[in-house]
């Protein structure tokens, strides 16, 4: 008897279990914001429910400091050496040629710059040169450019179009001997520019010129020691089809970093 | 036994269904997360760029000497041969009554004139075998719009005269080649005296204190260097 008892029970228990977990969702339903019914006259406050059993969780801890701000830059520098802060020899010394050797009236004006033939007459010749000083702000650690800035004459005798650059850079500190006689060293780098169009002014034959310059030129910022400095400018063969006129090499510029 | 059996499941089932039933609530009505915390304080401000140093500098090209009637500087070096690219520089030659050389410039916009300002000599020296010592003088004049420079009354010649430190002069080596040494040789102006915009640089050499260098030094290069504002 006992027996047939525990089983009805257990059999009604189940029956119970099942019928709950059932109509968990169509018998228990929402009529308000905080109202759930499970039958017409059964219904109770969540609302109520959750101020008893269910108080919101606190607020988190704050976030952290945001990331500290980018620092200021000090930005590039620049100086530039125009035609009469540069020499050149052509020549056997002592001759020389100062101020600049070719003069262009526009008209008005004359604008001095220094002839640098093509690659196969210039092999010959020495470069253009200028001594000047490393700024004192230069940052030794960032690139270090040379824009090379040139006039084109509107003569049409002319070939090709395209040129090239060599530049050659030696850099003394304080008692530091300069020269090629061993001890010194010669120059401190040589760099070559991109191959670089050249088109003659327009129109022909006239004072016209054009401005040509060339790409950024990266010298070695590892290599400048001391504050005193030589550049010296020079043309070499472009890769194909060189410009067989003269270039006037009106203007350098050395543009760097800054530190501050 | 089978008595136990059956209260145990039966207790399990119990245990199970309060279980879902707890679970089923929680879903329903259990409590909010709580609000997210409040940002965080913003970072630190980066540093500001301060303004640094800034230069200006006259190669041998930019000066004059009122004893050259001809142009260009009047000592040419070729040090690099067999590149036959020479390098111009002016004669100073020992401490004497001579002019001192020349240049004209203008005072940076940016030159804070509450800061040092210095002037760098930078010198060139042959490789005659000669050694000793050498000093500098510098004559400074500014001027401003309308201001009047020169030696006759009311104009007052030069603003200011600083001089070097004696300094040791060793030539170039190897002797008699075409090498030059170079030396670089500061000068601290008074920056109080700097009034206006145009301004002139006068460089020549004077008595050292003892052992003077006997020969020429080359002039070639003055740098003017310098606090920024940048304001």
């Amino acid at each position: 008897m006992k027996k047939k008892v525990s089983l009805v029970l257990y059999s009604l228990l189940c029956l119970g279990s099942i019928t709950f977990t059932e109509s968990e969702g169509p018998i228990v339903e929402r009529r308000s914001k905080d109202s759930w019914c499970s039958s017409e006259s059964s219904c109770f406050d969540t609302s109520q429910f959750a101020k008893i059993c269910c108080k919101r969780g606190k607020r988190g801890k704050r976030g952290k400091r945001g990331p500290r701000g980018v620092d200021g830059t000090c930005g590039p520098g620049e100086l530039f050496i125009n035609a009469q802060m540069m020499s050149w020899t052509p020549g056997e010394f002592p001759v020389r040629i100062f101020p600049p050797n070719r003069s262009l009236s526009l008209p008005g004006p004359f604008i001095y710059t220094w002839t640098l033939f093509d690659s196969v007459t210039s092999a010959s010749l020495p470069p253009v040169g200028a001594v000047f000083k490393i700024p004192v702000d230069l940052d030794r650690t960032k690139p270090v450019m040379v824009v090379v800035h040139f006039l084109v004459d509107s003569f049409v005798d002319v070939t090709g179009d395209q040129a090239k650059i060599q530049v050659v850079m030696d850099y003394q500190p304080n008692n530091g001997v300069l020269g090629s006689t061993p001890a010194a060293t010669g120059f401190a780098e040589t760099q070559v520019s991109a191959d670089f169009t050249v088109t003659p002014a327009v129109p022909p034959v006239t004072n016209n010129v054009r401005q040509v310059q060339t790409a950024e030129i990266a010298l070695d910022p590892s290599l400048i020691d001391g504050e005193w400095a030589f550049i010296g400018i020079s043309r070499i063969a472009p890769a194909a089809n060189e410009f067989t006129g003269t270039l006037l090499l009106s203007t350098i510029s050395f543009q760097y970093n800054r530190i501050c | 036994m089978k008595k136990k059996i059956v209260l145990l499941l039966f207790l399990s089932l119990f245990v199970t269904d309060s279980i879902v039933s707890k679970s089923s609530m929680d879903k329903t009505i259990c409590c909010k997360r709580g609000k997210r915390g409040y940002r965080g304080p913003r970072g630190r401000q980066g540093r500001d760029a301060s303004c640094g140093l800034g230069e200006l500098f006259i190669n041998a090209q930019m000066m004059f000497w009122a004893l050259q009637e001809s142009f260009p500087p009047n000592f040419v070096s070729d040090p690099y041969s067999p590149v036959e690219t020479f390098i111009m520089s002016w004669t100073l030659v020992p401490p004497s009554e001579l002019p001192p050389i020349g240049a004209n410039f203008n005072i940076p916009i940016d030159l804070d004139r509450t800061q040092p300002v210095i002037a760098v000599i930078d010198i060139l020296v042959d490789s005659t075998f000669v050694m000793g010592n050498a000093k500098i003088q510098v004559d400074m004049d500014y001027q401003a719009n309308n201001g009047l420079l020169g030696t006759v009354f009311p104009a007052t010649g030069f603003a200011d005269t600083q001089v070097s430190a004696d300094f040791p002069v060793m030539f170039a080596t190897p002797v008699n080649s075409d090498n030059m040494r170079h030396i670089s040789v500061p000068v601290i102006l008074d920056q109080t005296k700097i009034d206006g915009d145009w301004a002139f640089i006068g460089v020549r050499r004077i008595a050292a204190a003892a052992n003077e260098y006997g020969a020429n030094l080359y002039l070639s290069a003055i740098s003017i260097q310098y606090s920024r504002i940048c304001s």
